[in-house]
């Protein structure tokens, strides 16, 4: 099977490559990217006026294996296709905690051709208790490609220095999502101004600056790689630059929505808006752009989590927290790049080419030779969000009356085309 | 949108009573009025009326109350409405029934008024949100959010006794930080442009940012009282002691607890007033609480006109708006 991508605005910020030319793919990788005017192929596309990205890797997103009310993991990650994901991490708390390398199984295999290709995080921990450590090296033979406690954090400081000191004997990726759980225990909302007026306990921000930095003392001590997921505050981004700074082997990424939203869009009771961690102030979002725009931030995640509407029947503090947010994610990017100055090579990088970095994965380029993970986006086409242009089963997204810009129109996984629009 | 709106209709007038944030002076002064006009001016005694004759309303309590529970009924059957009263725990319903379906079976009731007690800040806006037209809600304190109708009835009892807002000093002493009548109260006197508001308590009880609600922070009790009119006390909840926010024992009461001493440190005749129920010699000294400046019990009958002024209201809103 031979595809060209033809006159598209291929986009590579890898390969500092932005130009109008074609893209050949054969036997489902990149065979050449260059004029190739005339030549025969099975199938040709006409990417004019059109960008040629790398897929988007996700280093965060939890699609459910078997949603209670229906939906299950394939669906989600079909929806996800359909948005120009071609990689999915998923953390290991989810309906399957990913603690043996049997489950690691379960979850492969859902895999299949026509899906962004799953990379399981396994757990830590055996069952996410942050007591006795998993079979780590097991579980990353079995196609791990990190090891997290996600939304567990193991309170016993010895026993997470045992697991950072064996992870990084076997130099294994560890990512973490930092909370100091007796801080952030019974909150609901960022401590802060909203949490004031509306009578919210609070999350304060120092429960997730104190479990970075005591993170950061263990993995300096243990020499382990680590990427820390989900930042939500300033003060966050500072710390992981310094850390940077004095030489760790650190990366770190923040969740898309919370580069747009902040505590003020509490202030409705809309518990679309209700998220761990959760939405802080102005200058937290703005710190985070900044750390997306300086590099401190590697990467930007969908933290999606798409829940039944049921879910959200609630008062918002009894409200189960998570966003749907595969189906903006991108439109969400590119609004960035238009209004809050965002470079466009930078987004990419931070959607595609550095999560596939951090988890040493064969993606997030366009190099000769490469997997054809690819999408075809039109920049101009204006999406507008509602319940019913969501793909993701979740309908649990706060953005619903947006118009975002940029609709996917094509996603090829191994040089396959599995979605067209 | 903010949330408050949901309480007004297109022209602003109160279509549900949600919370006192977003409303003008006119708003409460409206309220404070309509209650005063329930009082017979020889007695002083709460008229009877046949206004809500044929309405009934729910009494839709999710965490326990006696005293507002009961004064929202007596206000309803001096108004003439039917009263249902559902005392349903916060479990009971998580397990089954939720709120929403509650609501609707209500409705389905022919239920017009909803009176709104829960756990959840949020709660009445959540039953507002999914209510039908041709009812109204009023907010009887969700989570630590609001408690609109305690503010009122404190704002009848501060106007009726001391008169103008803008010359009076008022200071809310206690558990500000998991109080809902606090931050009612905070909004109300703001709309009234109470001459000056401020917070006293530890900082382990009051909300970080809480001079972003346009009041002066005291932690010492002292300091706090010096030259204030009003004190509203606040009760102090003993889980709170529990929970380690402030020593367990009574230094509390020592700190902040209105005693003698600490009372000469206001202007004389201050008024006291407290949401009720008291903790004596928790937060208050016995004999002050039965002083006479303190308009405790008083408090209590003013929420009776108080409440049903809300309930005429909005009831007049909503046939005037249908």
């Amino acid at each position: 099977m031979k595809i060209i991508i033809q006159n598209g605005r291929v986009l590579d910020p890898a390969n500092q490559l932005d130009t109008v030319t074609d893209i050949t793919i054969e036997n489902g990788v990149v065979s050449n990217i260059g004029t190739n005017k005339g030549a025969l192929a099975d199938k040709i596309i006409d990417a004019k006026n059109k960008w040629v990205i790398p897929g988007i890797v996700d280093s965060q997103c939890r699609p459910h294996l078997q949603h209670p009310h229906g939906s299950t993991l394939q669906e989600e990650a079909k929806a996800a296709a359909k948005r120009g994901f071609t990689s999915l991490c998923i953390p290991p708390d989810g309906d399957l905690i990913i603690d043996t390398t049997a489950n690691v199984a379960r979850l492969k295999q859902q895999a299949d051709h026509f899906l962004p290709h799953l990379y399981p995080i396994g757990a830590l921990t055996k069952h996410l208790s942050g007591e006795s450590m998993t079979d780590m090296s097991a579980l990353i033979a079995s196609g791990c490609v990190a090891l997290s406690q996600a939304m567990h954090p193991i309170k016993d400081l010895s026993i997470l220095r045992h697991c950072y000191d064996y992870a990084a004997s076997f130099d294994l990726l560890i990512v973490i999502q930092p909370q100091e759980p007796e801080l952030s225990k019974g909150g609901i909302i960022h401590e802060g101004l909203i949490s004031t007026q509306l009578g919210f306990q609070g999350i304060p921000t120092i429960a997730e600056t104190i479990a970075i930095e005591q993170h950061l003392q263990l993995i300096e001590n243990a020499g382990v790689r680590a990427h820390f997921t989900c930042l939500s505050s300033a003060r966050a981004v500072e710390l992981i630059k310094a850390a940077k700074a004095r030489g760790l082997k650190v990366t770190a990424d923040c969740a898309m929505h919370s580069l747009h939203l902040t505590e003020n869009n509490v202030a409705t009771f809309d518990a679309n808006y209700h998220v761990y961690p959760p939405l802080r102030s102005e200058a937290d979002r703005l710190g985070l752009l900044a750390g997306v725009k300086d590099g401190t931030l590697d990467a930007i995640c969908s933290d999606h989590r798409p829940l039944d509407s049921v879910d959200k029947l609630a008062p918002f503090g009894d409200t189960v927290p998570g966003m749907s947010s595969i189906d903006t994610f991108l439109g969400l990017g590119l609004h960035l790049v238009k209004h809050y100055d965002l470079a466009l090579p930078t987004l990419l990088k931070a959607i595609s080419q550095q999560p596939a970095q951090i988890f040493n994965l064969p993606a997030g380029n366009l190099a000769k030779g490469m997997k054809a993970d690819i999408v075809v986006i039109d920049p101009t086409r204006p999406y507008h969000v509602t319940d019913t242009s969501l793909y993701s089963s979740g309908k649990n997204s706060p953005f619903k009356g947006w118009n975002l810009f940029g609709q996917v129109l094509m996603t090829l996984i191994d040089g396959q085309i599995v979605h067209e629009a | 949108m903010q949330a408050h709106n949901l309480q007004l209709d297109s022209n602003h007038e109160l279509r549900h009573l949600l919370t006192i944030e977003g409303l003008s002076a006119a708003h409460i002064i409206a309220i404070l009025d309509k209650a005063e006009g329930f009082f017979t001016k020889a007695s002083g005694e709460i008229i009877q009326t046949q206004e809500l004759q044929g309405k009934t309303l729910a009494n839709l309590f999710f965490e326990a109350s006696t005293r507002t529970r009961s004064t929202f009924e007596l206000a309803a059957k001096k108004l003439s409405a039917s009263v249902l009263n559902l005392n349903i725990s916060h479990s009971s319903t998580s397990k089954g029934e939720s709120l929403r379906d509650t609501v609707r079976n209500l409705q389905a009731m022919q239920c017009q008024l909803f009176v709104v007690r829960h756990s959840s800040s949020g709660a009445a806006h959540f039953v507002a949100q999914h209510i039908n037209k041709g009812a109204v809600v009023i907010n009887a304190g969700d989570g630590c959010h609001a408690h609109p109708t305690q503010a009122l009835l404190d704002m009848y009892t501060i106007r009726k006794h001391r008169g103008d807002f803008k010359k009076l000093s008022v200071a809310i002493i206690g558990d500000i930080l998991h109080s809902r009548v606090a931050r009612s109260q905070i909004h109300a006197l703001k709309a009234l442009q109470t001459g000056e508001i401020r917070v006293i308590g530890p900082k382990t009880l009051l909300p970080k940012e809480i001079t972003s609600l346009g009041v002066e922070v005291h932690n010492n009790l002292a300091e706090g009282l010096q030259g204030i009119d009003i004190i509203m006390m606040l009760r102090l909840q003993t889980e709170r002691m529990q929970s380690g926010l402030i020593p367990a024992g009574n230094a509390y009461y020592r700190q902040y607890g209105l005693t003698h001493d600490s009372l000469r440190l206001a202007n004389p005749n201050a008024l006291i007033i407290h949401p009720g129920p008291i903790n004596r010699g928790v937060e208050i000294q016995s004999d002050i609480a039965d002083s006479p400046n303190a308009v405790i019990l008083d408090q209590v009958t003013n929420g009776i006109a108080v409440r049903m002024a809300v309930m005429s209201l909005l009831m007049e809103n909503i046939k005037r708006a249908s």
